[in-house]
């Protein structure tokens, strides 16, 4: 009986039995890191150039299918001409090559059997680039229809995934590798690059998506770094490159022996100091030395590319994970993080843990000054303890923690202490700005300034927006902040944090990432001047709609700079 | 009867009179079409505007009528209202215009046939069509018709149109036009044709032509670099054509590098300033940065300006040692580009450099000031206040921006509202604005204590 095949009741029991058996190899098994399968460059005519050339001289006999989302972002990238051109400047390679063409969300799927006609091939990407399909589309099942195509032809069985946009709609990848692996499948990979932990979809845990499909997308196996901070208005884990593909294709290529090619838009380079926020010291022509990546150092903090649950496994050992997801636990707990990790600790493993919410302290749904400075300070109290146990640990257990590990915890070390900065700003304006104004609203100031809000209207709650922390922690000793001296000590420990993280982690995502938070600012908020609703007049409606195929919403990309990837001063072309 | 007769008599002055319009019309266009190749510039300009603007449903078929007669610049002129008509109108044209013996009609043609090919994807047509170029290329009249026929041309020609354009390489044309054609051809080690065919232009009795020779040779990495340097140090009118021919160039020969950088100083006008910084800052930003900062201080406005403008330009992409190194130059631009360069780096060690030019007079006062308000320094609020009653209403316009960034940089947990100021940079009298800025200045200073 044909079952679908994401059931579980359709595993082979020889599936069981190759997944224990492997499960037992891989325990003893050093770290399978993605940085061993990435490819340096971000172009699209490099990776189409070395996969059509193969690793031979050309001679031997192999079935090359192109596995094709045509993403409208992929028909912007100038795809066509891309392997049009490849095709010509590699006839040679490809003299005992058949290639073929599936596109992943057709209802039939196979456009071009193997065939040595190439240009027919390159003429039918051409024309699928035509009429580009925007959202959700899956290609791993995508990859499971071309290698039943690729066994049919001659020779060395390739499948080349070209996939920008969806690469984080998983559907049983671990499942899908093993399918490639038993037909003897390589699979190369050129998509777009992962966002470093990307809690996007975490955040959006309804989106509407295909059947028996998941949303991650992060460049990891799981979500490993701590996002959702009080006072910060976007997690920068969802503004940061990861270097790395999403963690589904990367295993993909891994577990067949292919390789993982990068792609990014020339628009996504650019530097922008918050996208969500205001920046104190530049007018936008911030060219941060940071941002050009350590290759090395990016390498060594690249995510695993191993299955999914044994990257559990590995990590669910590492003492600094352990404590960093204990202190994560217990800062959400605190309400200083507004979600929980998706990880749970046991003895000596990790397992996932179902989406749960951090604490809401509820600082900002009233106006009640005083009340709303007392809870900031204990929270502010709690920030420290969590962040000093923290830290100890670390000092502990960092030699036998993974790179990676150590980077993400020593991160959670900072944000601590810029939530607690924020919390203590929060408490000193609540406590002397705001009440200075609205006690004395007749209060004179000498122009140009202004009273820096409506004093006249009765405020119902405090808003905030970040001021970037691009530029470092400096500049902001000669910006004033309420607080005074008390704030200003705790800056200059921030200070020191900060400096001494950038010094380790500076060129790579970690270090991006913690440049993409702010130190905040308040202001009130007031109750909304509204209208009685319009009265709704309901009708009947007769057109039936066949289901709708969920829409990817759209979102803000970046790339680690340079469009030619993490380089010391080479580059990919 | 009356009745009778009077339809009749409508009817046929109505058919009179249109015929007539259509006539009048037909003429109209003819006539403005002849008008094209007269004598005086304005007449056929003239001419030329109202054919575009009216755009006659009759101008294909007229131009295909008149075009052969017409003199060579009324011919040019039609070309360019080829241009404008559709696929449809002329697709049949250039069918016609293909086989006249006219080479330049003939050339016009091609190149609609050949963009049209290009569209459609029919090689054969394609392959006539630039059969029927080459033919015109050799047919011509190199010295009035070539450099028409090259602009119908477009960057990169086939390769028997190439050949065709080697084919009238002679040392006694115009540098115009060997330049423009070897523009058109692409620098390659394995065409010994074309090879042969420049070398022997550098023999030309004009300097120019033979400057514009080797500077393809060079490109072609054929062994031209040292007689293409003697010939710029020797002639500075040599200059600006070999530059011509060296843009593209993927790497310059360093002994090449060497001599362009000399060229420098010896410039003579900021559009030469402006082609030899595009031509060397790609592969050497920050020794040309050098150059230009050398140059910021002519005596010479206009080339002092043109240097400001390019070192602006390249201090974007100047490294860190070459900033550092610019933050002692003499000029004060300079020392301030430099600074603004490295803050953008996250480096603010070029601060004082910049107060310092602030307080010297000249023409970088204005950017000094801009460049103190991306700081965003306390230090820079002084100097800024003082910059904003400077003589010039330029350095007093950016000085008041500057100061606005930076109040709202240091207290962003302020509100500010500067029209309560009544500050105007072009007011005569800002004695009692500077005066309130001052005093809240001052208030802000004290309280930080």
């Amino acid at each position: 009986m044909n079952r679908p095949l994401h059931s579980p009741r359709s595993w082979p029991p020889a599936f069981w039995a190759t997944a224990v058996l492997c499960s037992a190899a891989l325990l003893g098994q050093e770290e399978t890191s993605a940085a061993r399968y990435t490819e340096p460059g971000r172009t699209l005519a490099r990776p189409i150039d070395l996969v059509l050339a193969g690793k031979g001289d050309g001679s031997a006999e192999r079935t090359l299918v192109v596995v094709l989302d045509p993403s409208p972002g992929l028909a912007a990238a100038g795809f066509a001409d891309a392997f049009d051109a490849a095709l010509a400047a590699r006839a040679h390679s490809l003299r005992a090559t058949s290639l073929a063409l599936v596109v992943a969300g057709r209802e039939t799927p196979v456009a071009v059997e193997p065939t040595r006609d190439h240009a027919a091939v390159g003429a039918a990407i051409r024309r699928e680039l035509a009429s580009p399909q925007a959202g959700f589309v899956n290609v791993y099942a995508a990859l499971v229809d071309a290698a039943a195509v690729a066994v049919r032809g001659e020779g060395q069985a390739v499948l080349m995934l070209v996939s920008l946009e969806n690469g984080d709609l998983e559907d049983q990848v671990d499942r899908t590798v093993y399918e490639l692996q038993r037909r003897e499948v390589v699979v190369e990979v050129l998509t777009s690059e992962a966002t470093l932990a990307d809690s996007y979809w975490a955040r959006r845990p309804n989106q509407q998506r295909p059947r028996d499909t998941e949303l991650t997308g992060g460049d990891a196996a799981l979500i490993d770094l701590p996002w959702g901070f009080l006072l910060q208005r976007e997690p920068a884990n969802e503004l940061t490159p990861s270097g790395y593909a999403p963690w589904g294709l990367t295993r993909i290529a891994a577990g067949t022996g292919g390789r993982v090619f990068l792609h990014a838009a020339s628009h996504q380079t650019g530097h922008e100091c918050l996208p969500f926020g205001t920046c104190l010291f530049c007018s936008g022509d911030h060219t941060s030395p940071e941002d050009r990546w350590n290759s090395a150092l990016v390498a060594q903090l690249a995510p695993l590319a191993e299955a999914r649950d044994d990257v559990l496994r590995t990590r669910g050992s590492d003492p600094v994970f352990r404590a960093m997801v204990k202190t994560w636990t217990e800062a959400a707990k605190k309400g200083l993080l507004g979600q929980a990790p998706p990880i749970k600790i046991g003895g000596t493993t990790a397992s996932p843990d179902r989406p749960r919410q951090g604490r809401r302290l509820g600082l900002f749904s009233t106006a009640s000054f005083a009340r709303n400075a007392q809870q900031a300070l204990k929270a502010a109290r709690d920030a420290a303890a969590l962040r000093d146990r923290l830290a100890s640990q670390i000092e502990e257990h960092g030699a036998d923690g993974s790179a990676r590990s150590v980077a993400a915890a020593r991160y959670l070390v900072v944000m601590l202490q810029l939530t607690r900065l924020n919390l203590m700003i929060y408490a000193a304006w609540c406590r002397d700005e705001a009440p200075k104004w609205f006690d004395d609203p007749d209060r004179e100031v000498g122009a140009p300034e202004i009273p820096p809000f409506d004093v006249e209207r009765r405020p119902s709650g405090v808003s905030y927006h970040n001021l970037a922390l691009c530029h470092g922690v400096r500049p902001f000793f000669d910006v004033e902040l309420p607080g005074g001296d008390e704030v200003q000590g705790e800056l200059r420990v921030l200070d020191g944090l900060f400096s001494s993280y950038l010094l380790r982690y500076g060129k790579s995502p970690f270090g991006y990432a913690l440049r993409k938070n702010g130190i905040v600012r308040f202001h009130p908020t007031y109750p909304g001047i509204s209208k009685g609703p319009a009265r709704r007049r309901p009708k009947s409606e007769l057109d039936e709609q066949g289901p709708v195929t969920p829409r990817r919403p759209t979102r803000r990309g970046s790339s680690s700079a340079p469009a030619s990837g993490p380089t010391t001063g080479g580059g990919g072309r | 009867m009356k009745r009778v007769w009077q339809p009749w008599v409508i009817a046929i002055a109505l058919a009179t009179s249109i015929h007539a319009q259509s006539s009048d019309e037909r003429t109209d266009t003819a006539g403005l079409i002849e008008r094209l190749g007269a004598e005086n510039a304005r007449d056929r300009n003239h001419a030329y505007r109202q054919l575009q603007r009216e755009r006659p449903a009759d101008l294909p078929q007229v131009l295909e009528a008149r075009l052969e007669a017409l003199p060579h610049h009324g011919r040019q002129l039609a070309s360019n209202l080829l241009r404008n008509l559709s696929i449809e109108q002329r697709r049949h044209l250039d069918q016609r215009l293909i086989e006249s013996d006219h080479p330049y009609v003939r050339a016009i043609g091609a190149a609609g046939r050949i963009r049209l090919c290009q569209q459609t994807g029919d090689q054969v047509e394609h392959a006539r069509a630039i059969e029927a170029m080459a033919s015109a290329v050799r047919a011509c009249d190199v010295r009035v018709e070539l450099g028409a026929i090259l602009q119908e041309l477009g960057a990169a020609p086939d390769a028997l149109v190439v050949d065709a354009l080697v084919g009238r390489l002679s040392p006694d044309l115009s540098s115009s036009l060997v330049g423009q054609i070897l523009q058109r051809l692409q620098p390659s080690q394995e065409d010994q044709a074309i090879e042969s065919a420049v070398r022997a232009l550098s023999t030309s009795e004009d300097r120019r032509v033979r400057a514009i020779a080797l500077a393809f040779l060079v490109r072609a990495h054929r062994d031209a670099v040292e007689p293409l340097i003697e010939l710029i140090e020797k002639h500075t009118d040599t200059l600006q054509p070999a530059m011509t021919q060296l843009q593209g160039a993927a790497r310059l020969d360093p002994r090449l590098l060497e001599a362009l950088l000399r060229r420098f100083p010896t410039l003579r006008s900021p559009q030469e300033l402006t082609q030899l910084t595009r031509l060397l800052a790609p592969g050497s930003a920050s020794r040309v940065a050098r150059q230009l900062a050398a140059l910021v201080d002519d005596d010479d406005s206009r080339m002092a300006d043109g240097a400001a403008t390019q070192l602006s330009r390249l201090a974007r992409s100047l490294s860190d040692e070459t900033a550092r190194e610019l933050l002692a130059s003499p000029a004060p631009l300079a020392r301030v580009l430099a600074a603004d360069c490295l803050r953008r780096r996250d480096d603010r060690s070029g601060l004082p450099a910049v107060l310092d030019a602030a307080s010297t007079a000249g023409s970088h006062r204005a950017e000094t000031a801009r460049v103190l308000g991306e700081f965003r320094s306390r230090e820079a609020v002084p100097v800024l206040l003082g910059l904003m009653d400077d003589a010039n209403v330029k350095v007093r316009s950016h000085a008041w921006t500057a100061v606005q960034k930076t109040l709202q940089s240091l207290y962003p947990f302020r509100r500010f509202d500067f029209s309560t100021v009544d500050y105007d940079p072009n007011a005569l009298d800002r004695s009692a604005a500077m005066a309130t800025l001052r005093r809240y200045w001052k208030s802000l200073e004290r309280q930080r204590r």
